[in-house]
């Protein structure tokens, strides 16, 4: 069971994602502000915490940080009321993973943390699971029903990246500036020719396809026949 | 209160002191310059100045005071009374009544200018104010509505009898309410923020080609719902400017264009350079509008669909131009009822 510390000084909206937690199979520990969390932190495991960014005393973002700088890797689901992309900005940059405009939806809540943790979990066994096909970090392996393919490490990272966010659509740029970042002189080209030598590869794979989105990008979903 | 009382006597009074010793100055100097000169043509007539008779004098010193008092009259009508009547009419202003207006029929053109600008000023002042209320008004029915509403289906949800499917309806029904009345909190709050600021952010520089992806990407569980599929020519172009308030613009725009259009249609997006602009074009084939409605879109809560069933509040194009506005960037508009529209947004560069 997964430990989700909820740091929220709105007793009753704190009350609320508790529940809601519970009720989806979690153990929900409550907070009511960041001095609160802090002490939470050095006594339990957690797998990772939903917070809210406008507290007394120090902000969502402080606390975020000061984790961040303590060495605590557990995904951070941020919680805040102002819907600007700069306070999304601010947030990712402090550490945090993921970000959520309130009023919040509970569906969603429940989806963001299961995928967070999922992610998690990937990124410390340094695997992911999409339906049948295992990709193995440490040896750019992906084993599906066909058998097991070593990749490149490009052309594994890539397919790594769009099954992490299976359905988020990435553009060109986001890839190649992620993938290839700054050092290579990667270009478009570089990248179609990976894509589609990862489509060539897995076309008998019935887990997953490689949509391309004209004119705006690439994404991972599941295969439907 | 008595103090105030004495101020204002002291104010008059200085005021009738004022003139007065005005009078008398300007009486004596001229008595002593015609004194002055009499006694000069006397002396050079051969004379002495003791050959001038008593009542010449008093007749002189009359003559004086009439003059000295034209003259007084004269400035105290086109210099202290306009003056008057400016700081008794920039009072009423002050209190709150913006229909002060002043006349002036004087010649002095500097006073003519002082008056038509004042008159100026207190026109927009109340126009403003007449804005202010305006919106006000606007807010709080905009909020009402949404609010009577969900009051409404929670009330119909007190049923315990109701049937699940019923029950659902009214749930989502008041969910999205909720949806409704966060949205326009966000825009108000954005309005605002944009129409208080004084000065913009620091300009960044950025690819304008990719934010419009990101903004498509954002927006995509809106638009893979309709099945709608987007054309887009974006080269890649380098833009700098506010890129966060841009983004609210685009956002704006394209979801208007997912909103109005049907499932399986096509929404353009083209970016365009030219020597002095960028051009971007959004376009759909959406219900397009009419020549009413196109003169009214930027206006703040108009809603082209008067039955208010759908998502929006008014705000979104009206925010979309003030930050254009703000910019230095413009907006323009092609619709023709259901054929679909174009937004054309140009940035200088």
């Amino acid at each position: 069971m997964f430990n989700i510390l909820v740091v929220e000084d709105d007793k009753e909206l704190c009350g609320l994602f508790c529940r809601t937690l519970i009720k989806n199979g979690y153990n929900a520990i409550p907070a009511h502000d960041a001095s609160a969390a802090l002490d939470v932190l050095e006594k339990e495991y957690i797998d990772l915490m939903i917070s809210d960014v406008m507290m007394p005393g120090m902000s969502g973002f402080e606390l975020v940080k000061a984790m961040r700088v303590g060495r605590m890797d557990m995904p951070v689901l941020m919680i805040t009321a102002k819907g600007d992309i700069n306070d999304k900005e601010q947030g990712f940059k402090s550490g945090a993973d993921d970000y959520m405009v309130k009023p919040i939806d509970l569906k969603e809540m429940l989806f963001r943390v299961a995928a967070l943790l999922r992610r998690a979990k990937s990124a410390s066994e340094r695997k992911l699971t999409f339906g049948e096909t295992l990709l193995e970090y440490d040896t750019q392996t992906v084993s599906d029903a066909n058998g097991s393919q070593i990749l490149p490490l490009k052309e594994f990272q890539l397919l790594y990246k769009l099954l992490s966010y299976p359905g988020q659509i990435f553009t060109r740029q986001q890839i190649l500036d992620d993938i290839w970042g700054f050092e290579d002189v990667a270009d478009s080209h570089t990248l179609d020719v990976h894509i589609s030598r990862l489509r060539e590869r897995f076309k008998k794979n019935t887990d997953f396809r490689i949509v391309t989105i004209r004119g705006l990008g690439y994404r991972a979903v599941k295969y439907e026949s | 209160m008595s103090r105030k009382i004495d101020k204002t006597k002291m104010r008059r009074y200085s005021k009738m002191v004022r003139k007065l010793m005005f009078s008398f100055l300007i009486t004596l100097i001229v008595f002593s310059l015609i004194l002055a000169l009499v006694g000069y043509i006397v002396v050079q007539l051969g004379g002495s100045v003791t050959h001038l008779p008593g009542i010449g004098i008093f007749i002189l010193f009359g003559l004086c005071f009439l003059m000295a008092s034209a003259a007084a009259y004269f400035i105290i009508w086109n210099f202290f009374k306009p003056l008057g009547d400016i700081s008794k009419a920039s009072k009423k202003i002050a209190e709150g009544d913006y229909s002060a207006r002043l006349e002036y029929g004087g010649d002095i053109a500097e006073l003519a200018d002082a008056v038509e600008n004042f008159n100026y000023m207190a026109q927009e002042l109340g126009s403003v104010e007449m804005i202010r209320n305006d919106f006000i008004a606007n807010v709080s029915h905009e909020f009402r509505t949404p609010l009577s509403t969900l009051s409404g289906y929670l009330t119909l949800l007190q049923d315990s009898s109701l049937p699940d499917e019923e029950r659902d309806e009214y749930i989502r029904k008041a969910f999205f309410s909720i949806e409704k009345l966060n949205d326009l909190t966000d825009n108000i709050l954005r309005l605002s923020k944009l129409e208080n600021q004084a000065s913009l952010d620091e300009p960044v520089t950025y690819r304008l080609d990719e934010q419009l992806r990101e903004c498509i990407v954002m927006l995509e569980p809106k638009w893979s719902a309709k099945n709608i599929e987007f054309e887009l020519d974006l080269p890649e172009q380098t833009y700098t400017g506010q890129r966060s308030l841009l983004f609210q613009v685009w956002t704006n725009i394209i979801s208007n264009a997912i909103k109005f259009s049907g499932n399986g249609s096509t929404v353009t997006i083209k970016l365009e350079s030219t020597e002095h602009h960028y051009k971007v074009y959004i376009s759909d084939e959406g219900i397009g509008m009419t020549e009413e409605q196109l003169r009214h879109i930027f206006d703040k809560f108009y809603q082209a669909d008067s039955s208010r069933q759908s998502q929006g509040n008014g705000l979104g194009l009206a925010l979309c131009k003030e930050i254009l506005d703000k910019c230095g960037g413009k907006i323009f508009v092609t619709s023709k009822q259901n054929a679909g529209s174009i937004f054309l947004i140009q940035l200088k560069k």
